[in-house]
């Protein structure tokens, strides 16, 4: 069926075609990429309604650990002089971001028995580590130290549940 | 002497061109991971981003035909379509990816607001793409990328010491990680470093470029296979700086800043700046060359004037808008 005839490859040689054919072309597209990203929208809603089993909990403590080691490395980083003031602005405000979201999305699932009591533990660390790095992100130089000692002991208690699960 | 001081600097262009923010992530996810062990995976996208980045250029050279006008030409038109609306897409995806990546680099370069940055991101490659002409584009970011090359120094800097066992090249899933995790990292990485941008981009500039098919088949060639090959270098060397740093104390990093701080320990700031600007241009680079790659994939197809010899007005006149003679292909 000739839908489009822009769209008949060697049978719709030699050119030129009319604006109103490209515009259908670029409208298919478009129309294709809405629909792609509502399937994407659809498919993470679908995902919160799951229950986390340990390796869950352990991956999700994992990803909270390497947050706050990255954090620690930049707050060092800039005491030590190797990293700029805009930098640790900069990075410890994505990770923030990130730690928050972590958090909420992990609060929102429900969790298997045998985890519970260290998915909390890992949603609250998840939290506070985002509150911390978002206050850490927006310090003056003098603050940095205390910090990097509360960001250190966080990391310390999300490696423990790492290593417990 | 002329001929090779553009065969090298069309090498540098490829090597700087090569990385984009695909493989800082899974490169950088990828050593954190599972150490040498995905080195595989790199070899392998990159023996395939050289068949066919050469095989296109060639094409350009020798038939003045790009990727797509072969695509037009020789499939049929469910397929021919297919192709363009999945390309447009991939397209898209990435030059936004891209372009978020831009972002993030400034800010950590300057402290500034993200959102904000990403308008200013947006804006400066749109100028670029318009008022830059192709050779100066290339060579901007193509050679300012090179900046990268910081990791293949903190790669050497930071090994361990004695011999690497064979074993830690072969693929294998280390304690503690699963084989589902370790094929989707495979395949990332495999995908990152042949992202189709890439070769319409390649082939559309051997026409930009005018390659002939005599001299034209050489700088082709060593395009593809050295400057890929050397900036394969340094995406291992993004994978070999990771599972030094980062693997013996199990973090995997979730951004980009992580994946820069890696060679504070070894360079210092200087590093840590050096390694920053190289990611600004590469990923800048990836960005323009995406988005140039999605105006020449659909204006291949269509049939609509190409190429930034031509006067933007002109273009314009010859595509959307453009009247039945003005749309015949100068190419």
């Amino acid at each position: 069926m000739k839908l489009l005839p822009l769209l008949h490859g060697r049978s719709a040689r030699p050119y030129p075609h009319t604006g109103k054919e490209k515009a259908h072309v670029v409208a298919v597209a478009l129309v294709l990429l809405v629909i792609g990203g509502a399937g994407i929208l659809a498919a993470q809603q679908y995902d919160t309604s799951k229950t986390l089993t340990p390796a869950d909990v352990r991956q999700n403590a994992s990803a909270l650990y390497s947050m706050a080691d990255g954090a620690v490395r930049t707050l060092a980083g800039e005491r030590e002089g190797r990293v700029s003031g805009g930098f640790r602005r900069a990075h410890l405000g994505t990770l923030a971001r990130q730690a928050k979201s972590k958090a909420e999305a992990m609060g929102r699932h429900s969790f298997d028995p045998a985890v519970k009591r260290q998915a909390e533990s890992v949603v609250s660390y998840g939290s506070q580590l985002g509150e911390l790095l978002t206050r850490a992100s927006e310090a003056t130089g003098s603050q940095e130290g205390a910090y990097e000692r509360q960001v250190l002991d966080l990391r310390e208690k999300l490696g423990r549940i790492r290593s417990e699960l | 002497m002329k001929k090779y001081l553009a065969v090298t600097l069309g090498i540098v262009a490829a090597l700087g061109g090569f990385v984009e923010i695909g493989d800082l992530v899974f490169n950088a996810q990828a050593g954190a991971r599972f150490g040498y062990s995905l080195l595989w995976a790199l070899a392998v996208g990159t023996v395939g981003i050289m068949v066919y980045g050469e095989m296109s250029g060639r094409v350009a050279a020798v038939a003045k035909k790009t990727a797509f006008d072969l695509i037009r030409d020789q499939y049929p038109r469910q397929l021919g379509f297919f192709t363009l609306v999945v390309s447009m897409c991939s397209n898209l995806l990435t030059c936004a990816a891209e372009i978020g990546g831009v972002a993030l680099v400034l800010a950590l370069l300057s402290g500034f607001s993200y959102p904000l940055l990403v308008v200013m991101a947006v804006l400066a490659i749109a100028v670029i793409l318009w008022v830059l002409p192709f050779s100066g584009i290339e060579k901007l970011f193509g050679y300012l990328g090179v900046g990268l090359v910081v990791f293949l120094v903190a790669a050497i800097k930071t090994f361990p010491g004695g011999t690497t066992a064979m074993g830690a090249l072969a693929p294998h899933v280390a304690q503690g990680s699963d084989w589902l995790t370790y094929a989707y990292m495979a395949v990332g990485i495999i995908a990152a470093t042949m992202v189709p941008y890439e070769v319409y981009f390649y082939s559309s500039g051997g026409i930009e470029d005018k390659w002939k098919a005599k001299d034209g088949l050489t700088t082709n060639r060593m395009n593809s296979i050295v400057g890929f090959g050397l900036g394969a270098v340094v995406a291992a060397s993004i994978m070999i700086v990771s599972a030094h740093v980062l693997l013996p104390v199990d973090v995997v990093p979730g951004t980009l800043g992580q994946t820069a701080l890696t060679v504070v320990g070894p360079l210092g700031q200087a590093g840590l700046i050096a390694v920053l600007l190289g990611m600004l241009f590469a990923i800048g680079g990836a960005a323009v060359e995406a988005a140039f790659a999605g105006a020449y994939t659909l204006s291949q197809y269509a049939g609509w004037t190409w190429g930034k010899r031509h006067r933007p007005r002109e273009a314009l006149a010859g595509g959307i808008g453009g009247s039945g003679s003005d749309c015949i292909d100068r190419n």
